[in-house]
């Protein structure tokens, strides 16, 4: 048998060769410290110490080495995104694939408890969005007794947003919803965003990114429109007219990374910039704890940097691109025009949704941004007494509520 | 070290197989033996010297086991019985002392006396090696096999790489001259290669899709319990742990022919059984060749009348459950069998045999399902749980929408995970497997396996072996 022998070898040499050049390569290229694509540090070459190498660190941290600097990695995973997709599925990653190239995430981890949580699921914990949402009806009576106003914004999910236009049923993200409109009393002043954004999408515009989770800065505006409108400022509300729009190309934002479906297009990131916008100043905070002599705590804030304008506009040259508003995270953010009018302060609980809406609303309040998702806030009335307060807006999304309890904290007394 | 990881696949495997076919036929064997250990001690380094303690306390027994075999019948049992207790207190101890303490603390005044030992981990693939240890012990002892005078290659026996955790369980006799005499090929190599990639896909690319798929189910009923739920659980669970662990076993195989030795066959199409003795004549086929020759048979099997062959099949299967994990559920999984296998053997496999085939195919299958329920889930509440689900018990209804969705996504897979789990693909390709053409595209189609294989690595680092812990 010729071909049996040519055939064996050929066997042995195309499983031998791959290997062997998967080594070589591996062994030349250079090391990587970061990866912009998924954000975050990888594994270099572990520290080979006796106490590494006994406890199974070393070996463990050899693992991560190999799989985060593999040659091709980039390719590889795309190979294995588009393998998901001719294998029916239909999604990848828990991202689920629409028209266009819309990417929305669909997987979540739910919050359950302090010590549970389940991940990649489509559901959540009932209970979690109760406790949040009982959280704020207590933290609106408190306000209340305070003479101010809270307004609460949850901007939706993509999912909740494009999802009519996928395969994906629409029921299970619903329910969510119905939640925490039961979950809220009629006195709190709460706007659903899903129906406008829903439309807006089905009309054509952009209003959430395709490859990211955030609202654009189309949609920033819309969710906007639609607290001037419920404060019943449509008066002042400044139109599109008056900005003139910056386009940044190539925004590949964090759902593309996790979907790993390469040939979808990037997003384009737009700015909206108004005359005078240089005279608003973002202000850094530290807080710092401690005791004084009597033994009671008390909070000081530190000035940090600051910059004008709202922008640092070096992440748009990087794939963050996002993070140019406001800077990315930061914990506590004052925004501040530079004039001598008297002008209210809004105090704002958020997450990053809020950074793209910033420009819009520093226009008519000087704002207190305070950082829900990264934990640590503490009662409110210490931002107040800081930083003055003439009403509080929370601008907390749907994805952070299923995935902590943040909000459940929340409360206004010391 | 598991096979399905990067580091093995391009670093371990290509160093090792490269320096093996280097050095001289007569050093062969040390160089397995190092890399072996090597592998052994990537997550845990420390148990290495329990593993080498392992291989001299039998390695020694034997030596005396030959020694006074004609001179001293006494000595030569003592040294038998001391090389198998000690062999079997490692196991016990590592595997079953914290259990044991924790069911003991349950008992009132033992409370704060039996105490578990904080930070025991179990060492990997003990309860596999351990068995092959006393394999060598016992055929020994009773003349059938020689005594291993090397070292060196008694040592690579007990530690070789391909099948060290998670088998399949090889008996010393069965690879005794393999050892020392072994030829490797070309052909060998090759069909080394074809049976590892087929391993290869089956673990990484159906293996841990069910698992994730089975990983979302049971999660889902936690948060909306349904019938087409708790189905999707257990179908899920009942392909994820085949793929799994026979794609292992294909790789222990396919690995093992790449350096020349022929391991014994693991697998052999469960799930097409028509009883469930007919599934544990085809499921972890070592396994239950291990208890019926080394338990079952020195118990008397089925020589001393019903009665004790009863209580014989209750020792195995007591054991049996045991050995897959110091935990009451695989106790109550070792029962659940057991029970099944009398009530066949007294009157159900007659009847089965004359009922239609596909009602004893879904009575095994169903059964299996159940038991790997039981098997799936230490926690028995939430196995019982998933099990009234299958009736609608507790359910919210038969489905839910996203339950639907996510059913209907994975079909395609599960149609795939079907059929692969019967012999069809497997004649088909026989039947084919001698055209040129077909010759000349499996090599290719191993290498496509493999790049694609990778991909799935790449993306998702985790990838653990199920039966890695046991």
């Amino acid at each position: 048998m010729k071909h049996q022998k040519i055939t064996n070898l050929l066997t042995v040499l195309l499983f031998v060769i791959p290997l062997a050049l998967g080594l070589i390569l591996f062994a030349a290229l250079p090391d990587k410290d970061f990866s912009e694509e998924e954000n975050r540090d990888l594994q270099t070459f572990p520290k080979l110490t006796w106490k590494s190498l006994s406890e199974g660190k070393f070996g463990q941290e050899m693992n991560e080495y190999f799989a985060d600097q593999f040659p091709a990695r980039d390719a590889l995973v795309e190979l294995k995104g588009l393998s998901e997709l001719a294998l029916g599925k239909g999604e990848n990653n828990g991202v689920v694939l629409g028209k266009d190239g819309q990417l929305a995430v669909r997987w979540f981890d739910a919050y359950v408890d302090r010590l549970t949580r389940v991940y990649d699921t489509d559901f959540y914990a009932k209970e979690s969005i109760d406790a949040q949402t009982s959280a704020l009806n207590k933290l609106q009576a408190e306000l209340a007794e305070q003479g101010l106003d809270l307004t609460v914004i949850i901007p939706p999910r993509t999912l909740d947003v494009v999802g009519g236009q996928t395969n994906y049923p629409m029921q299970s993200t619903d329910a969510l919803w119905a939640d925490i409109d039961a979950g809220l009393d009629d006195s709190v002043s709460y706007l659903d965003l899903r129906k406008i954004m829903q439309d807006a999408h089905a009309g054509g515009e952009s209003v959430y990114y395709r490859t990211d989770h955030h609202w654009t800065t189309e949609g920033a505006y819309m969710a906007y429109c639609a607290l001037m409108n419920e404060w019943g400022k449509q008066s002042e509300i400044i139109p599109e007219s008056m900005f003139t729009i910056e386009t940044v190309e190539g925004f590949y934002g964090t759902t593309w990374s996790r979907a790993g479906l390469k040939f979808v297009g990037p997003d384009s990131l737009e700015i909206w910039h108004f005359e005078g916008e240089e005279n608003y100043t973002v202000t850094d905070w530290t807080m710092q704890t401690g005791q004084n002599e009597q033994g009671s705590s008390y909070i000081d804030f530190v000035r940090g940097d600051s910059f004008s304008g709202f922008y640092n506009r070096e992440y748009l040259e990087q794939k963050d691109k996002y993070s140019a508003f406001l800077d990315g995270t930061h914990g506590v953010l004052t925004v501040k025009k530079n004039t001598d009018e008297q002008r209210q302060t809004l105090l704002v609980l958020k997450d990053s949704f809020f950074n793209s809406m910033v420009p819009f609303l520093a226009q008519h309040y000087d704002l207190v941004v305070i950082n829900l998702s990264a934990g640590g806030v503490k009662p409110l009335a210490y931002y107040a007494e800081q930083f003055g307060c003439d009403g509080v807006l929370i601008v907390y999304n749907a994805e952070n509520i299923i995935e902590n309890n943040a909000l459940a904290g929340v409360k206004y007394a010391k | 070290m598991v096979f399905s990881s990067l580091i093995f696949l391009f670093a371990y495997l290509i160093l090792t197989l490269a320096l093996y076919y280097v050095v001289p036929r007569k050093w062969r064997n040390v160089v397995l033996f190092v890399v072996s250990l090597l592998f052994y001690g990537w997550g845990e380094p420390v148990y290495i010297a329990l593993m080498l303690v392992s291989i001299t306390v039998a390695y020694v027994g034997g030596f005396f086991i030959d020694k006074y075999r004609h001179t001293a019948p006494k000595k030569c049992k003592a040294a038998m019985i001391v090389s198998l207790a000690l062999n079997l207190s490692f196991l016990l101890f590592f595997k079953y002392f914290n259990f044991t303490m924790e069911t003991l603390s349950l008992i009132p005044f033992l409370q704060g006396v039996a105490k578990p030992i904080e930070g025991l981990s179990l060492p990997i693939g003990i309860s596999f090696y351990t068995f092959q240890i006393m394999s060598y012990t016992i055929d020994l002892y009773r003349y059938e096999t020689e005594v291993q005078k090397n070292y060196i290659a008694f040592g690579t026996y007990v530690t070789l790489f391909p099948q060290l955790i998670a088998g399949p369980i090889v008996r010393y006799r069965d690879v005794d001259d393999q050892l020392m005499g072994r030829r490797e090929s070309v052909a060998d190599f090759a069909a080394g290669v074809r049976r590892f990639c087929a391993g290869l896909a089956k673990k990484v690319l159906l293996g841990d899709a069910a698992a994730a798929a089975f990983a979302y189910f049971s999660e889902a009923a936690g948060f909306e319990h349904t019938a087409l739920g708790a189905w999707m659980t257990v179908i899920c669970y009942t392909l994820h742990i085949y793929y799994d662990f026979s794609g292992y076993s294909d790789m222990a195989i396919g690995l093992g022919k790449m350096f020349g030795f022929h391991f014994v066959e693991n697998f052999d199409y469960p799930y097409i059984s028509r009883s469930i003795t007919e599934f544990w004549r085809r499921w972890h086929i070592t396994l239950s060749t291990w208890f019926r020759e080394y338990v079952y048979i020195p118990l008397g099997g089925n020589r001393k009348g019903k009665a004790r062959q009863y209580l014989n099949l209750a020792v195995v299967w007591l054991l049996t459950g045991l050995w897959h994990g110091a935990s009451w559920n695989f106790v109550l999984w070792g029962v659940y069998f057991l029970v099944i296998l009398i009530i066949e053997k007294a009157f159900l496999l007659k009847l089965l045999d004359k009922l239609p085939r596909v009602f004893a195919h879904a009575y095994a299958l169903l059964l299996i399902g159940i038991g790997w329920i039981i098997f799936a889930f230490p926690n028995l509440s939430e196995g019982w749980n998933i099990f009234a689900g299958l009736f609608g018990a507790g359910t919210v209804g038969f489905a839910s929408p996203v339950i639907v969705y996510e059913a209907l996504r994975y079909l395609p897979l599960l149609a795939i995970c079907f059929v692969g789990a019967t012999p069809l693909p497997k004649k088909m390709f026989e039947k084919i497997k001698d055209k040129p053409v077909v010759m000349y595209a499996t090599p290719v189609l191993c290498a496509a396996i493999l790049v694609l294989c990778t991909a799935y690595l790449v993306d998702s680092t985790f990838s653990p072996f199920l039966y890695y812990i046991f």
